[in-house]
């Protein structure tokens, strides 16, 4: 009875440590990262730094907030923030990028060693300089496509097949996000 | 005796239990001491649906063999609600030698520079409390990872940014990297349905099936190829324990870009000739149909 009572603690205290070990591993990945959400509100604000094609970062961030409002069913205000950020000089025209995001700072406390961190920064960008990939340029509405892409990966959404939907995958072209993304803010901001 | 090792025997189950506290505690060590580092995502500006497509963007196909890795000049961009008022996006130039040149404007032994986003940034912004402008974040790419030194890649590349250091090369998008393993097989640096096509088949299957997709070959168009990329004095790769991670202060202080002789050259496609690989019809791969020429 012992040993069977002494086996079973080891299995327990095994499989705990090796949870713990690969959760530990994957933690400072940016997709275990988000916003605050501990509040009934979403601490986070966008900053329209795009010195040229504003209109449609302007678009961009209407559509996020709407978005975060009706996924998270929080109200979103306060101090960290998304940048929206063009790039405009020639010479990072073959960087190889239209849209480039990233959490920028973290709210770094003990806490971090062990579950994830918040984000309190972070950058959307979209390269103008860069040629789109068809034989136009890009016009209002698609570069609202990518900030919308990117603003999505500053929140934590990564890519899917959702149709209708600027996390898509497959084209440019979608304006704002779909149901797919709708779904996903919901299950990473909404009240559980 | 037996005691002695009945009682060894008792102890044996925590053992394992035993090394997993082990590797947490080095875990949180390391999660204390080491940079933080953070993922970025890009927009690709070319989204193949298909390693053909790959195939016909890429103006350079090489097999390289990674020599080291430095710091490039970030993309600066200005942010007036940044504390700064500028966004800088660290990048980095991995010095390649061409072990073979599939086609392109690259000679064999030639080393030249690729350009990759991302790195190690600078700690130069005024906001404080947080970890990342303390530590300075190592920015990494999703789906373009490190370059360790030492490292051979099947490489399918057009004209990169002109950095301070010269003329750069880069892959066409993440489906144009493929780190060649010990067995000769192909390892995409990302994982999705273009890349499924190749991963895990042989170097050689690959270029034949590259070789069938091209069909005769072309020059490169220098609108596109920009000229072809800089040439580099020959580098001593770095050894294999300093390929964990880019150290691109290193780097810099033990290599000094010397004064470098640019391509002019006319364009001619180049490739060394190997044996094993003759361009005859060969059956097709599973994946692939025609019209490339293979035999079914």
């Amino acid at each position: 009875m012992l040993r069977i009572r002494r086996l079973a603690l080891v299995t327990l205290t095994t499989v705990i440590l090796a949870s713990t070990n690969v959760y530990v591993a994957t933690a400072h990945q940016w997709w275990n990262y988000h916003w605050d959400r501990s509040e009934a509100r979403l601490d986070l604000t966008f900053n329209n730094d795009a010195t040229s094609h504003g209109d449609a970062a302007e678009a961009a961030i209407a559509d996020a907030s709407r978005t975060l409002f009706i996924g998270s069913g929080r109200s979103i205000e306060g101090h960290a923030d998304v940048a929206l950020i063009i790039v405009t000089d020639d010479k990072y025209r073959h960087v190889g990028w239209l849209g480039l995001a990233n959490p920028d700072e973290l709210a770094w406390s003990p806490h971090c060693l062990l579950w994830p961190c918040h984000v309190t920064h972070a950058h959307a960008r979209y390269n103008a300089a860069a040629a789109p990939p068809g034989p136009r340029p890009f016009d209002s509405s698609e570069i609202q496509g990518i900030f919308c892409e990117e603003i999505g990966h500053a929140l934590g959404l990564d890519h899917h097949d959702g149709s209708g939907d600027c996390m898509n995958e497959g084209a440019y072209g979608q304006q704002g996000f779909g149901e797919h993304s709708h779904g996903d803010i919901a299950r990473i901001y909404g009240r559980h | 005796m037996a005691g002695g090792k009945g009682t060894a025997m008792k102890y044996v189950a925590w053992w394992i239990p035993g090394c997993l506290v082990l590797g947490l505690l080095i875990q949180l060590g390391m999660q204390v001491t080491a940079r933080p580092q953070i993922t970025m995502q890009a927009s690709w500006a070319f989204r193949p649906g298909s390693f053909e497509e790959v195939v016909r963007r890429a103006d350079t196909i090489v097999i390289a063999t990674v020599q080291g890795i430095d710091a490039g000049d970030d993309i600066v961009s200005i942010a007036p609600s940044e504390p700064s008022g500028e966004d800088r996006v660290p990048t980095l130039l991995i010095t390649v030698r061409a072990d073979e040149v599939v086609a392109g404007n690259v000679s064999p032994s030639q080393s030249f520079l690729l350009f990759q986003t991302g790195g190690q940034r600078t700690p130069d912004r005024n906001a404080g409390n947080n970890q990342a402008n303390v530590l300075g974040p190592y920015f990494m790419l999703e789906g373009d990872p490190p370059y360790p030194s030492g490292e051979r890649h099947l490489l399918f590349l057009e004209a990169g940014p002109s950095a301070t250091a010269g003329a750069t090369l880069r892959p066409v998008s993440p489906e144009g990297r493929y780190r060649i393993a010990g067995d000769d097989t192909l390892i995409p640096a990302i994982y999705n349905g273009v890349t499924a096509q190749v991963r895990g088949r042989p170097l050689s299957e690959v270029l034949q099936i590259s070789d069938q997709i091209r069909g005769p070959q072309r020059p490169p168009d220098p609108a596109t190829s920009g000229g072809g990329p800089t040439v580099l004095p020959e580098r001593r790769p770095v050894s294999a324990s300093d390929s964990d991670r880019p150290e691109t202060s290193r780097s810099i202080s033990t290599w000094t870009p010397t004064p470098m002789a640019t391509s002019t050259s006319t364009p001619t496609p180049s490739r060394t000739p190997t044996p094993s690989r003759t361009p005859t019809p060969s059956p097709c791969p599973s994946t692939f149909s025609p019209p490339y020429p293979c035999t079914y």
